[in-house]
C-alpha cells in the first residue's frame, strides 16, 4: 500500500496503481491520449507524462504506465509537465491537418479538448503538411481518415486485445506512420463500431453516422439495447426527433465500455414501416385509424370473443423482449380475462460469442419468466400455440409486437384464425394476417425496464416521441382492457413497476423512479429458469 | 322674385359651391405638400395619369375615386342609425357657417341677417355633435373617448371664443356682419387685428381648438387613440369628415377675415362697385387662403398638446385673458367716448 | 471611485417662455423658411439652394433606390468555389452560432475526397433570422456572406421566405479567399 503526494496531496492506493489511476483518486486530471480503462498502456502517446520525483530527482514520467510507489512525489502542474504537455500537443498536432469543420469528432474530440486546455498556441510549422489516405473504407462500418489520426494504437489494441480479430496494424515509420488492415482483411468484426468510439480523435468515423449531425446537436438519453439478452447500456442519440447514433454507455456490470454493431445499427430497421396510425383491413381494402380508436376497436373484439365463445377462446402472443411492465400488464390482462398466453419471440439461437452477443435475442427472457412464474400463468410455447389453432380451440388471437421468429407452419395457421389482431409499432411479415392493427411505441419512444440474462435489470429512457396519442405496450393493453371492460387501473409506468414489485419476490424493495443509471442485480445467484 | 331666387342661389353656388368647395378639395391636397415641403419631402406624387403626375395633383381624384369605391364598414353597433348620421351632422354645419360671411360689398351675402355673429356661434357649436355622436354610434372605447374630448374641448374654448369677439362688438357696434367689416373700413388702422390685437390671437387659438386641429388634436389623437372618433368609419363617410374638417377650416379662416382683417376691403380703396367689387372679392378670397395657408402652418409646426394642457391653456389663461380683453376694451372706449 | 455629477442649472421659465407666443412664432419661421425655400426649388426644378444646406430628404423609392452601406448585412448568398462548386463544407458553424435558429443545413458525402462534406440542403429561414451577422463571423472558409447589399423582400407566403441552396448559390460569387487555409 504505497503512499504517494499527488500536487502535494497525499494519498494511499493498492499495490500496482498507476499515478494516473491515483491521481483520479484525489481528483487530479491527467491528459491521455492513448490511455483506455479497458486496453492495455503502451504509453505511446506521452500526453500523460507527469513530473514524478521517485527518490532519484523530478523527471517526466507516463502517468498511465508508471505504477505508484511509496513515497513519489508527483506534479501534475509544475512547469516542466505544462511544458511536457504543451509540446507533446504541438507534435501531435504538427501533422494533423485541423480540419475540425468537417471532422465529425468535432465537439467530443479529446485532441480538441485537451488542444484548448493544455496548448492553445499556433502551428509553428512552415512546411507542407503530411498527405495521407483521406476517406479509407476499413469496413463495412468504419471509415478512416489516416491525417487526422494521432497513432495512439487504441483501435489496433481493441482488436487484438478484445475482439482477438487482429484486423488493424501501424504501417510505415515516423511521420508516414499510418493505420491499416493487414492485405485481405476488411475490419468487420462484430464490433467494429467501438474503434470509432474509442478513437480520441476524427481518424476512424462511423459510416452510418457520418455526416448525419454534429455531436452539439444532438440530445443523448440513457438507453439499454434491446437486441439480445445481454442488455447493453447505451447512450441514444436524437435530434430533431430522429434517432442518429446509439453508442455504449460504460456499465461494469453488463457491458464494460462496449457494444456490438447490431444492436447499435437496428434503431435503423424500425424507421421504415412504423405504424403511427390503427389499420383495419377487410376483405382486401385497409382503413386508417386513429390510434385511440383503434385500442377500443381491440377491446370490444376481445369481449366479444369473450362472450360468445369465453376466455379460453383468446389466444395472446407476447414477446419476450417487452419491458417488464410491458410483460406484466399482459400477464395480468390474460389472468383476469382468462385468455391463453402463449410467447413467442425473435430467434433464440442465433450468433453468440463470449464477449457480449447473446444467443437469445430477446432482451428480457429472464423477466418474462420471473414474472409469469411469480404470478403462476399458464403458458406455452408458439408450438402450443398452433396445435391450439389447429384444435380449433382460438377464436381470437391478440399478437403483440410483430417482431416474432415464428417457423413456417405457425404462420400459416396463424391465417387460419378467425380474427387476428394485433399491437404492433412497425410492419413485420406476419401481421399481414391480422384485421385490426392498434400502433404502439417503439423502445426508444417509451420507458421501463429490462432483465438482462444475468439477472440485472437495467431502466432505458424515452428518447424520441412521434405521437402522444400512441401509447405504449403497458398503456395500450391497460386502455383495450378498460376499453373491453375488464378492470385494469393502470395509467403511471411507476405504478405498474410498484405492482410487479409487489407481486415478484426478485422486485421486491425495487421502485421504477429509483433504479440507479447502471441498473441493480436482483439475484445472488443465477438460480432460476433462465434461458 | 324669381330673379331674387335666382340671384340668391348665384350667390350660392358661386361662394359655397365655387370658391369654398374647391378650396376644401385643393386643401386635401395643399395639406400633403405643404407639410412635406416644410419637412423637407416630396410629399404626394405617385398618382399618375400616363405619366403625368401634376405634382401629386391627381391624388384628390384618386381619393375621391378610392372614397366611393371603398368598402362602407359599419361596425357591430345599437345605433347604427346615429353612425350614418353623425358624418353628416358634422359636414352641414361648417357650410352654414358661409351663409352670414359677407364675401363683397352691398348684397353679396347670402343671408344678411342682424344676428350674424350669434349664428356663427351656434353653427359652430353644433359641429361637435358630429364628432360626439360619431364616437358614442362607433361603440368603440377609442372612438368614445376621442368624442368625449371632443364635446370637452368645444365646451372648454367655446367661452373664449364668444368672449374675444365681445370685444370686436364693443369697437364696431354691431353684430351684422356686413356691417361690422364696413365700419372697419379700407384704413388697415382701423381693422380688428390693430384695434383688438389680443382678441384677434385669443380667437385663432379657441377656432383652431374648435376644428380640433393641430396643435389641439386630441380627439384624433393617433399615437393614443388610432384615429380618434372616426377610427371605424371607412370610406365616403371617412371622407365626410375629412373634407367637413377643410370645410371648417376655409370657413373659420373666412371668420378671421371678416373680423379681423377688414373682410373684403381692400386697404386704400373707398369705392365700391363694377371692377372694384371684383377686386375687393378677390381681396377676400386672398385673406382667406392666406389664414387657411397659416392653419396649416401652425398644425405643422407645433408638437400637439396634452389633454391637461389643453384645458389648463383653455380655462386658466385663455378664458382670464379674453375677460382681461373685454375690461380694457371697456375702460378704454369709456375714455374715448368720454 | 467616486461618481462624478454635473449641476445642470434648472432653466426658470420667464414670461416670454410661459407665453409659448414667442417660441410659436419662432417655430413658424423655421418651417416657413423650409417651405419657401423648398417651394422655391420645386419650382424652379434646382435640386439644392443656393446655400447648399436644404434638400429634399426622400427618395421616390422604388423608382430611385439608396446605396446601402458597403458593410450593410442583407440577403445572405453562398459563396463558390473555383470550379463553381458550393464553398460550404456543411460544418453547420454557422447554424451553431445563429441566435435564431434559422438556418438548417443537411451535410452529405462529396465524391471528391479532398472534399469530402458538403451541404446537400441549406435553408435560411429569412422570416427567423435578425440578420445579425454571427453565420459570418463563424463561417470557417469564407463561404456564407451577408453582403449581397440587398435586403430581404416581401414575398406572399411563408415558405417562398425560406430560401434554398440554389438561390444562396445563384447570388454567391468566387471568393479569394484560399479554400482550406494558408498552408494545404
Amino acid at each position: 500500500m504505497p503512499t504517494l503526494k499527488i500536487n502535494d496531496q497525499e494519498v494511499t492506493v493498492e499495490q500496482g496503481t498507476t499515478v494516473l489511476k491515483a491521481a483520479a483518486e484525489t481528483g487530479v486530471e491527467i491528459p491521455t491520449f492513448c490511455y483506455h480503462p479497458g486496453l492495455s498502456a503502451p504509453a505511446n502517446c506521452r500526453m500523460c507524462l507527469v513530473e514524478i520525483d521517485g527518490g532519484r530527482g523530478p523527471q517526466l514520467m507516463p502517468a498511465c504506465y508508471t505504477q505508484a510507489g511509496e513515497g513519489m512525489d508527483v506534479k501534475t502542474d509544475s512547469p516542466t509537465t505544462k511544458d511536457a504537455q504543451k509540446s507533446v500537443l504541438e507534435f501531435i498536432l504538427l501533422n494533423h491537418p485541423v480540419d475540425c469543420p468537417i471532422c465529425d469528432q468535432a465537439g467530443e474530440c479529446t485532441l480538441q479538448d485537451h488542444y484548448f486546455d493544455y496548448s492553445a498556441q499556433p502551428s509553428r510549422l512552415r512546411h507542407t503538411k503530411v498527405h495521407k489516405p483521406k476517406v479509407k473504407v476499413l469496413g463495412p462500418n468504419i471509415v478512416l481518415d489516416a491525417e487526422r489520426c494521432i497513432l495512439c494504437t487504441r483501435c489496433v489494441r481493441f482488436c487484438d486485445e478484445v475482439t482477438e480479430t487482429h484486423e488493424l496494424r501501424v504501417t510505415q515509420r515516423g511521420d508516414h506512420s499510418e493505420i491499416t488492415t493487414f492485405p485481405g482483411l476488411d475490419l468487420d468484426n462484430k464490433y467494429s463500431l467501438c474503434t470509432a468510439d474509442i478513437c480520441p480523435v476524427g481518424a476512424l468515423t462511423s459510416r452510418g453516422f457520418r455526416f448525419k449531425a454534429r455531436v452539439w446537436n444532438n440530445k443523448r438519453t440513457k438507453s439499454v439495447c434491446d437486441q439480445c439478452a445481454r442488455n447493453c447500456s447505451t447512450f441514444v442519440d436524437t435530434l430533431r426527433n430522429d434517432v442518429k447514433r446509439v453508442s455504449p454507455r460504460t456499465n461494469e456490470e453488463v457491458n464494460s465500455w462496449w457494444a456490438c454493431d447490431e444492436g447499435r445499427t437496428a434503431f435503423k430497421k424500425y424507421q421504415e414501416g412504423r405504424y403511427l396510425k390503427g389499420v383495419i383491413s377487410h376483405e382486401g381494402t385497409t382503413n386508417e385509424l386513429a390510434p385511440s380508436d383503434s385500442y377500443h376497436r381491440l377491446g370490444s373484439q376481445l369481449s366479444q370473443t369473450v362472450e360468445a365463445h369465453g376466455g379460453e377462446a383468446v389466444g395472446i402472443l407476447i414477446h419476450p423482449s417487452w419491458s417488464n411492465e410491458d410483460i406484466f400488464v399482459a400477464a395480468q390482462f390474460a389472468m383476469e380475462a382468462g385468455f391463453s398466453l402463449y410467447v413467442g419471440g425473435r430467434a433464440t439461437d442465433g450468433y453468440e460469442d463470449n464477449i457480449l452477443i447473446r444467443g437469445d435475442k430477446n432482451a428480457n427472457r429472464y423477466g418474462m419468466n420471473l414474472i409469469l412464474e411469480a404470478m403462476g400463468v399458464k403458458h406455452g410455447g408458439v408450438d402450443s400455440l398452433a396445435a391450439a389453432i389447429e384444435a380449433g380451440t382460438i377464436r381470437t388471437l391478440l399478437i403483440l409486437d410483430g417482431e416474432h421468429a415464428l417457423p413456417e407452419s405457425v404462420i400459416t395457421s396463424i391465417g387460419q384464425v378467425e380474427k387476428v389482431i394485433a399491437l404492433a409499432a412497425w410492419q413485420t411479415p406476419i401481421l399481414d394476417a391480422a384485421h385490426v392493427i392498434a400502433p404502439t411505441r417503439l423502445v426508444y419512444e417509451r420507458g421501463g425496464t429490462f432483465v438482462n440474462f444475468e439477472g440485472h435489470i437495467q431502466r432505458f429512457h424515452k428518447t424520441q416521441m412521434h405521437d402522444v396519442n400512441i401509447l405504449s405496450p403497458w398503456h395500450a393493453l391497460s386502455t383495450i382492457a378498460r376499453a373491453g371492460g375488464w378492470d385494469m387501473q393502470y395509467d403511471r409506468i411507476s405504478d405498474v413497476f410498484a405492482g410487479m414489485a409487489e407481486m415478484v419476490p426478485r422486485f421486491a424493495g425495487l421502485a421504477y423512479q429509483e433504479l440507479p443509471d447502471d441498473g441493480v442485480t436482483t439475484v445472488q445467484a443465477a438460480s432460476t429458469g433462465a434461458v | 322674385m324669381t330673379t331674387l331666387i335666382l340671384y340668391a342661389l348665384l350667390k350660392i353656388a358661386g361662394f359655397v359651391l365655387g370658391y369654398v368647395m374647391l378650396t376644401a378639395t385643393l386643401l386635401t391636397w395643399i395639406e400633403r405638400k405643404q407639410s412635406a415641403l416644410a419637412q423637407d419631402r416630396i410629399g404626394p406624387a405617385r398618382a399618375s395619369i400616363m405619366g403625368l403626375r401634376l405634382g401629386g395633383l391627381l391624388h384628390i381624384p384618386a381619393d375621391a375615386i378610392k372614397s366611393f369605391t371603398k368598402e362602407d364598414f359599419i361596425p357591430d353597433t345599437p345605433n347604427p342609425w346615429l353612425f350614418k348620421f353623425a358624418p353628416v351632422i358634422a359636414f352641414i354645419p361648417a357650410f352654414v357657417m358661409f351663409a352670414v360671411i359677407p364675401f363683397g360689398p352691398g348684397d353679396l351675402i347670402i343671408s344678411s341677417a342682424s344676428f350674424g355673429v350669434l349664428f356663427i356661434l351656434a353653427v359652430t357649436g353644433i359641429s361637435v355633435y358630429g364628432a360626439t355622436l360619431a364616437g358614442w354610434a362607433s361603440n368603440s372605447s377609442l372612438s368614445l373617448l376621442g368624442g368625449l374630448r371632443a364635446a370637452a374641448q368645444m365646451i372648454s374654448y367655446e367661452v373664449t371664443m364668444g368672449l374675444s369677439l365681445v370685444g370686436i362688438f364693443m369697437v364696431y357696434e354691431d353684430v351684422n356682419l356686413q356691417n361690422v367689416v364696413i365700419r372697419q373700413g379700407s384704413n388697415v388702422l382701423n381693422w380688428g387685428i390693430v384695434t383688438q390685437p389680443l382678441a384677434f390671437f385669443l380667437f385663432l387659438a379657441a377656432v383652431i381648438a374648435e376644428t380640433k386641429r393641430g396643435p389641439f388634436d386630441v380627439a384624433e389623437g393617433e399615437s393614443e387613440l388610432v384615429a380618434g372618433y372616426f377610427t371605424e368609419y371607412s370610406a365616403m363617410r371617412f371622407a365626410m369628415f375629412m373634407l367637413g374638417e377643410f370645410i371648417a377650416i376655409v370657413g373659420v379662416s373666412a371668420v378671421l377675415v371678416t373680423f379681423f382683417l377688414g373682410g373684403w376691403q381692400v386697404p386704400g380703396l373707398e369705392e365700391t362697385g363694377g371692377w372694384y367689387t371684383v377686386l375687393q372679392v378677390s381681396a377676400f378670397a386672398l385673406k382667406t387662403w392666406f389664414l387657411c395657408w397659416l392653419q396649416l402652418m401652425i398644425r405643422w409646426t407645433l408638437p400637439r398638446f396634452r389633454y391637461d394642457q389643453i384645458m389648463h391653456l383653455g380655462w386658466r389663461i385663455l378664458l382670464p385673458l379674453s375677460l382681461l380683453n373685454v375690461l380694457v376694451t371697456g375702460i378704454v372706449l369709456a375714455i374715448i367716448h368720454g | 471611485m467616486t461618481a462624478t455629477v454635473k449641476k445642470v442649472e434648472r432653466v426658470v421659465p420667464d414670461l416670454a417662455m410661459k407665453a409659448y407666443v414667442p417660441a410659436i412664432l419662432e417655430g413658424l419661421g423655421v418651417t416657413t423658411r423650409h417651405f419657401v425655400q423648398n417651394l422655391g426649388n420645386l419650382v424652379s426644378g434646382r435640386k439644392k439652394s443656393k446655400r447648399g444646406t436644404e434638400e429634399i430628404a426622400t427618395i421616390r423609392y422604388p423608382d430611385e433606390k439608396r446605396e446601402y452601406p458597403p458593410r450593410y448585412r442583407g440577403h445572405h448568398r453562398l459563396m463558390r468555389r473555383e470550379d463553381d462548386q458550393v464553398r460550404c463544407v456543411a460544418c453547420f458553424m454557422c447554424s451553431t452560432a445563429c441566435p435564431a435558429n434559422c438556418i438548417y443545413i443537411e451535410a452529405g458525402e462529396h465524391e471528391d475526397p479532398t472534399i469530402e462534406k458538403f451541404p446537400v440542403r441549406f435553408d435560411i429561414d429569412h422570416l427567423v433570422c435578425i440578420y445579425c451577422g454571427m453565420c459570418e463571423e463563424a463561417c470557417p472558409c469564407d463561404a456564407i456572406r451577408m453582403d449581397s447589399g440587398e435586403h430581404t423582400k416581401p414575398k406572399y407566403s411563408r415558405t417562398d421566405q425560406r430560401v434554398h441552396l440554389v438561390d444562396l448559390l445563384e447570388r454567391g460569387g468566387p471568393s479569394i479567399a484560399k479554400q482550406g487555409g494558408r498552408f494545404s
